[in-house]
C-alpha cells in the first residue's frame, strides 16, 4: 500500500498504546519508513527530483511485503516469549516474597507447618493402609480385566446368604467351556506348610496351590527361572515344582536367583523351586504374600484329611476377553453351570451324591482389579472410620491454620493497603496470598510424608498387622494423594486470609491500626468448634460403648486365670490324653495353683466348634457350640452349676456318655422340663444311632458369653474331654486359676513338660482377661483412635481460641484500659472477655449439633449398649468443649484484667 | 549503469552485517546498508529490504541488540549494536569463511588438475 505514496504517519494514540506493550507491526513500519525517507533525502541532495528519488529508493530497497512480514513474525514470537518469561519472573518474585513473609513470621509459620504435617500425615497414613489393604489395584498388567468368580446362595429377596468356592472338576468344566475369558485360573483356599521330618525351621514357608495358567492369566512373568507350564497341572511326580515369591527367595537364600533348583519340603514332600516371581507380586490377596506357589493338583498329597476332589476349595480368577464385561461373563458361566448340574455325572466326572447344589446358587463375577481383600469387615470398617476421623481432624487443622494466617494478615493489613494504593492488582494480591498458603501446605505435605510412615507403623501395630507383608513406603499413589490433599488444604485454609486481604484493602491508609473486625477469625473458630464437637461426640460414643462392653457380665471370673496352650511339636503327631491329664494333675498340686482344668479350646479365643443336638424324644435339632472340657472346668472358671453335677475323672471312655448343658440350651431342648437324666443325641449320630451314642444330661451350668462380649450367651454343650478316645491332634488349652502371673504359670508348665520329656510345644501363657480383651480389639482400636484424635482436636481448639482471644485482647487494650480507669473490677473485665469466647463456643456447638447427631447415628451400628442417638455422649462432648474453650480463653482474659490502665491508655 | 550483481551466498549477509557492526558504534539499518554498499564498492548488491529480516533474526539469536534512538536527522530510528556473543560468533564465522574462501581461491587458481 505505501509503496505508492509516502508512508502514513503513525497516529499519536498508537504510540501511546505502545506504553503497555510492544506493537511489532508499528515498529517494523517505523523502521522501514525511516530507511526509505532517509534514502530519499540523500538521493535528493544528489539532485534527483522527489519523484525520481522516491522511485530509486524503493528500487534499492527491493520488495517490501515479504521482509516486513518476516520481521513482524520474528518480533512477535520474541514478544510472546518475553511475556511468558516476565510472567514466570512475576511468579518467582511472588514465591520469593511468600517465602520471605513466611520466614519473617517464624512462630506462626512453624505452627502452621506442624499442624499441617500432622494433619496431612495421619490422613496419608490411613489412606496408605486403606489403599494397600482395600483399594489399590493388583500390581499386574490391566488389572481391570480380572474377574473373581464365586457362587452364592441367593435368598428370596436377592440377598447373598453365603459364598461358596468350587470343586476342582467344576472349575475345569467351566474353564474348558467358557468363551468369556481369555484365561480362567484358580487357586485353592488351602495352605500347605513347610515341614521336613523333625527339622526345626525358622519361619517355615507356606505355599498356595494354583493352576498352571495362574501366572499367565494374571499376566506376570517370573523374575528368574520359569513359571508353570500346562504339564504341571497333570498330576505326576514332575509336578512337585514350586515357584517362589521374590520376598521368600531373598529371605531364604543369599540371592533371590539362588532359589532356583533348591528343594523345599512341604508336608515332607520335596518340591523343587523352578522360578522366582518378580518383586512386588503377591498373588491375588491383599495383605498376604505366599512364599511358594505349587501346582494345584498337589493338594491331594499336601493337604490330608480333606477330599480335594469332592470338597469345594477352589476359587477361580479369570481375565475377561476384550469387549466382554462382568455381566456377560457371569451369564455365560451361569449358563454353563446349569448345563453342568444337568449333565450326566458319567460325562462330567463329577458326582454329587447327597451334596447336590442348591437351585438358589448363582455364579457371581466381580471385578478382580483389586484382588481379594482379606481384611476383615470389622477392620475395614475401623479403617474407614479412621479415614473419616482424620479427615475431620485435617479440616479442623485447616481452620486452625487459617486462623493463624488471618491473625497474621490482620497485622499486615497496613502493608496490603499500601500495596493496593501503589497499584498492585487485587488479583496479584490474591495470588500472593494463595501462594503463601501453597508454600505452607507443600512444606506441611513434605513433613506429612515422614509423619505418614511413622503413623503407618503405629497403625500396623494397632491392627496387629506388623507381620503382614504390607509395603508402607509411599508410592506414586500415596504421593499423589498427599500432594492433592496438601493443595486442597492450601485452598481451604487460604480462603479466609484471601478474603480478609481483599476486605482489608478498603481500610483507609490513614488509619494506623485497622479497626476491621476480626470476623473471619470468629467464623473459623466457630467452625472448628462445630467440627470438634462431631469428633468428640464420636469419641464419647466409642468410649461409652467400650465401657459397656467391659462391664457386661460374662458369666465367669476371668481374673487370675492363666491360659497355656500345649501342642505336639510336629504337625503330624497327637497329644496322648493320659500324659496331658497327668500334667494337669501335677500342675494342680503345685504350689500357688488353686485349680487347673483343660479344654480343647479357650472360649473367647478364635476357636469354635459348632454342632447340633436334639433330645432323644424330639427329633428337632438345635444348633449349638460344643466344648470338650476336663473335670474341674466350672470350678476353675467359677461358672455356677445350676443343677446336677460337673464331670469327674470317672467320666471317661469306659463309662456312659454324659454332658452338661448351658442354661439356654437346656431351656431350648427341654422347655419346662427338668433336663437332668434326660438323653440327647449329637447330630452325627442321628441317622442311625446306637445305644452308645446316647448322652445323658448330668448337669446344667449357668450361661456364659462365648466368643464375643457383645453377643448374648449362645447354646453350649459341654462334653467330657476324657470320653473322646480319638482326641485332638492340634493341642489343648490349660486353664489355671492362680494368683501367680501368667508368665510364672507358663514357666511351671514348661518345667513340668520338660521334666516329663514330653515332645510338646508350650505357647507363652496369657491371662484369660487378655484373651477376652483380644476379642474387643476392634472396639478398643476405635475407642483409642477416636479418643486420641478427639484429644488432638481439643488441643487445636485450645490453641485457636487462645490465639483469637489473645488477639482480641490486644486489639481492645485501649478500651480495656478505659474501663479499668473508670473503675471496672478485675472480675468484670475477665467476664467481658470470657463472654465473647463463650459465645463463640456456644455458636460452634449449636452449629455442630446436627452433624454430631448424624455422626452418632451413623456409628450406632458399631457400638454396644447405647441408644441410636446417645445424648449423654453428645452432652459430654459439648461440656468438654465448653470447658476447654473457657480454659483456653481464661489466660488472655486474666491478662486483660491485670493490664496497667495507664500503660493501656497509651497504646494507640 | 547496473552494477554487476553477485548473488549473496547464504549466510553471507549475516556476516557482512556483523562485520559492519564490529566497527563500533550502534548503527541503524540504513547506515548498515550504506556501509555495506560502500565497503564492497557496490559489488555486492544487497536488496536493502532483505537486510531487516536478517537483523531481526540475529537480534532474536542474541548476536545483536537493538534500541530506539534519534538519528542525525532527528528521526526515531532503531539502532543495532553487536553483543559479546555476536562478536564471538562473528570471529568464528569469519575464520571459517576465510578458510573456505582461500580454499576456493586456491582451487580456482590452479592450472592443472591436482594429482591424487
Amino acid at each position: 500500500m505505501w509503496q505508492n505514496g509516502l508512508m502514513p504517519h503513525e497516529s499519536a494514540w498508537r504510540r501511546y498504546l505502545r506504553f503497555w506493550g510492544a506493537n511489532p507491526e508499528a515498529d517494523v513500519d517505523d523502521e522501514f519508513r525511516f530507511h526509505l525517507e532517509t534514502k530519499i533525502e540523500e538521493l535528493r541532495t544528489r539532485g534527483l527530483s522527489p519523484e525520481e528519488a522516491r522511485r530509486e529508493a524503493l528500487r534499492q530497497f527491493g520488495p517490501v511485503t515479504a521482509p516486513r512480514a518476516e520481521c513482524v513474525a520474528v518480533s512477535r514470537s520474541r514478544v510472546k516469549r518475553r511475556s511468558r518469561m516476565e510472567h514466570l519472573f512475576d511468579w518467582l518474585a511472588d514465591l520469593r516474597y511468600a517465602v520471605r513473609v513466611l520466614r519473617r513470621t517464624k512462630a506462626s509459620t512453624a505452627g502452621a507447618i506442624l499442624i499441617l504435617a500432622a494433619g496431612i500425615g495421619v490422613t496419608t497414613a490411613v489412606f496408605t493402609l486403606l489403599d494397600r489393604m482395600i483399594y489399590a489395584p493388583l500390581p499386574v498388567p490391566k488389572p481391570s480385566q480380572l474377574a473373581l468368580v464365586s457362587q452364592w446362595e441367593i435368598g428370596p429377596h436377592g440377598e447373598r446368604l453365603g459364598g461358596k468356592t468350587f470343586r476342582y472338576a467344576e472349575y475345569v468344566y467351566l474353564r474348558d467351556r467358557s468363551a468369556a475369558f481369555s484365561g480362567l485360573a484358580a487357586e485353592t483356599t488351602l495352605v500347605a506348610h513347610e515341614l521336613h521330618g523333625h527339622d526345626v525351621i525358622e519361619t517355615p514357608a507356606h505355599a498356595d496351590m494354583v493352576t498352571a495358567n495362574f501366572f499367565d492369566v494374571l499376566g506376570v512373568r517370573p523374575f528368574t527361572g520359569r513359571a508353570f507350564t500346562p504339564a504341571d497341572d497333570v498330576r505326576s511326580d514332575a509336578s512337585h515344582v514350586a515357584v517362589a515369591s521374590y520376598r521368600f527367595a531373598s529371605r531364604r537364600y543369599p540371592l533371590p536367583q539362588d532359589a532356583v533348583g533348591q528343594i523345599v519340603y512341604l508336608q515332607n514332600i520335596p518340591f523343587t523351586i523352578v522360578g522366582v516371581m518378580a518383586p512386588g507380586f503377591f498373588g491375588t490377596e491383599k495383605g498376604h504374600d505366599p512364599d511358594l506357589y505349587v501346582p494345584i493338583t498337589t493338594v491331594r498329597e499336601l493337604v490330608t484329611g480333606i477330599s480335594f476332589d469332592e470338597g469345594a476349595y477352589v476359587r477361580p480368577i479369570g481375565r475377561l476377553r476384550p469387549g466382554i464385561d462382568l455381566a456377560r461373563a457371569q451369564s455365560n458361566l451361569q449358563l454353563l453351570w446349569g448345563q453342568l448340574l444337568a449333565a450326566d455325572p458319567a460325562v462330567t466326572g463329577i458326582s454329587y451324591g447327597e451334596a447336590k447344589h442348591s437351585p438358589n446358587d448363582r455364579i457371581v463375577c466381580e471385578s478382580g482389579a483389586r484382588g481379594y481383600v482379606s481384611t476383615g469387615d470389622e477392620q475395614q470398617r475401623s479403617l474407614r472410620l479412621l479415614g473419616a476421623i482424620v479427615t475431620v481432624l485435617l479440616l479442623i487443622g485447616c481452620a486452625n491454620v487459617a486462623c493463624l494466617l488471618v491473625a497474621r494478615g490482620a497485622a499486615r493489613q497496613h502493608e496490603t493497603a499500601i500495596r493496593l494504593s501503589l497499584g498492585a492488582g487485587r488479583a496479584r494480591i490474591l495470588r500472593q496470598s494463595f501462594l503463601e498458603s501453597g508454600v505452607l501446605a507443600l512444606a506441611g505435605g513434605a513433613g506429612a510424608l515422614a509423619v505418614a510412615v511413622f503413623g503407618c507403623r503405629l497403625l500396623l501395630v494397632a491392627f496387629h498387622w506388623q507381620k503382614r507383608p504390607i509395603e508402607i513406603t509411599p508410592d506414586v499413589r500415596v504421593l499423589a494423594f498427599t500432594l492433592a490433599v496438601s493443595l486442597l488444604s492450601a485452598f481451604l485454609f487460604g480462603l479466609a486470609p484471601a478474603i480478609q486481604l481483599l476486605r482489608g484493602g478498603r481500610v483507609p491508609l490513614t488509619q494506623e491500626h485497622s479497626v476491621a473486625p476480626f470476623s473471619s477469625g470468629k467464623v473459623l473458630v466457630s467452625i472448628e468448634v462445630a467440627l470438634s464437637l462431631v469428633l468428640l461426640a464420636g469419641a464419647a460414643v466409642f468410649v461409652r460403648s467400650f465401657q459397656n462392653l467391659r462391664s457386661v457380665p460374662i458369666g465367669f471370673v476371668a481374673e487370675n486365670v492363666s491360659v497355656v496352650r500345649i501342642e505336639p511339636k510336629y504337625d503330624d503327631e497327637k497329644l496322648p490324653l493320659p500324659d496331658v491329664m497327668q500334667l494337669v494333675d501335677s500342675l494342680r498340686e503345685s504350689a500357688g495353683i488353686q485349680s487347673t482344668t483343660l479344654a480343647n479350646f479357650v472360649v473367647f479365643n478364635d476357636g469354635r466348634v459348632s454342632t447340633s443336638v436334639h433330645a432323644l424324644d424330639d427329633p428337632k435339632s438345635i444348633s449349638t457350640n460344643d466344648l470338650r472340657v476336663a473335670p474341674g472346668y466350672w470350678e476353675t472358671l467359677r461358672i455356677p452349676l445350676i443343677a446336677g453335677r460337673g464331670f469327674t475323672p470317672r467320666d471317661d471312655e469306659h463309662s456312659p456318655k454324659v454332658a452338661v448343658l448351658s442354661e439356654t440350651l437346656a431351656a431350648r431342648l427341654f422347655p419346662n422340663r427338668n433336663p437332668l437324666g434326660r438323653r440327647i443325641l449329637m447330630a452325627r449320630a442321628t441317622v442311625e444311632h446306637k445305644p452308645g451314642d446316647e448322652i445323658e444330661v448330668v448337669g446344667v451350668a449357668k450361661d456364659t458369653r462365648f466368643n464375643t462380649v457383645s453377643a448374648p450367651p449362645p447354646s453350649l454343650v459341654y462334653l467330657p474331654i476324657l470320653q473322646r478316645s480319638n482326641w485332638f491332634s492340634r493341642g489343648a488349652s490349660l486353664e489355671v486359676r492362680s494368683a501367680l502371673a501368667p508368665a510364672a504359670v507358663g514357666a511351671m508348665v514348661d518345667a513340668l513338660v520338660r521334666n516329663a520329656h514330653l515332645p510338646w510345644k508350650v505357647s507363652p501363657a496369657t491371662a484369660f482377661t487378655e484373651e477376652i480383651g483380644a476379642t474387643l480389639e476392634d472396639d478398643y482400636i476405635r475407642m483409642q483412635a477416636s479418643s486420641l484424635f478427639a484429644a488432638l482436636a481439643l488441643v487445636l481448639i485450645a490453641f485457636g481460641l487462645y490465639g483469637l482471644m489473645a488477639y482480641t485482647v490486644a486489639r481492645r487494650t485501649r478500651e480495656i484500659g478505659i474501663r479499668a480507669a473508670v473503675g471496672a473490677s478485675t472480675g468484670r473485665i475477665v467476664i467481658l472477655i470470657l463472654r465473647q469466647s463463650v459465645r463463640l463456643v456456644a455458636i460452634g456447638i449449636l452449629i455442630g449439633i446436627p452433624g454430631a447427631i448424624a455422626a452418632i447415628r451413623a456409628l450406632s451400628g458399631l457400638v454396644f449398649g447405647l441408644p441410636p442417638v446417645d445424648l449423654v455422649s453428645l452432652g459430654a462432648a459439648a461440656a468438654l468443649l465448653a470447658a476447654v474453650g473457657a480454659a483456653a480463653s481464661f489466660v488472655p482474659a486474666w491478662r486483660a484484667a491485670h493490664l496497667n490502665p495507664v500503660q493501656a491508655l497509651r497504646v494507640q | 549503469m547496473e552494477a554487476p550483481a553477485l548473488d549473496l551466498l547464504k549466510g553471507t549477509l549475516d556476516l557482512l552485517i556483523l562485520k559492519t557492526l564490529t566497527w563500533g558504534p550502534p548503527m541503524h539499518g540504513y547506515a548498515i546498508a550504506a556501509a555495506i554498499r560502500r565497503s564492497t564498492d557496490e559489488a555486492l548488491l544487497v536488496e536493502e529490504g532483505a537486510l531487516y529480516p536478517a537483523l531481526y533474526r540475529m537480534e532474536e539469536k542474541g548476536w545483536i541488540e537493538a534500541e530506539w534512538g534519534l538519528s542525525e536527522n532527528k528521526r526515531r530510528a532503531k539502532y543495532y549494536r553487536l553483543t559479546t556473543e555476536g562478536r564471538k560468533h562473528f570471529r568464528s564465522v569469519e575464520k571459517s569463511w576465510n578458510a573456505y574462501s582461500s580454499a576456493v581461491a586456491k582451487l580456482l587458481g590452479q592450472r592443472v588438475a591436482p594429482v591424487t
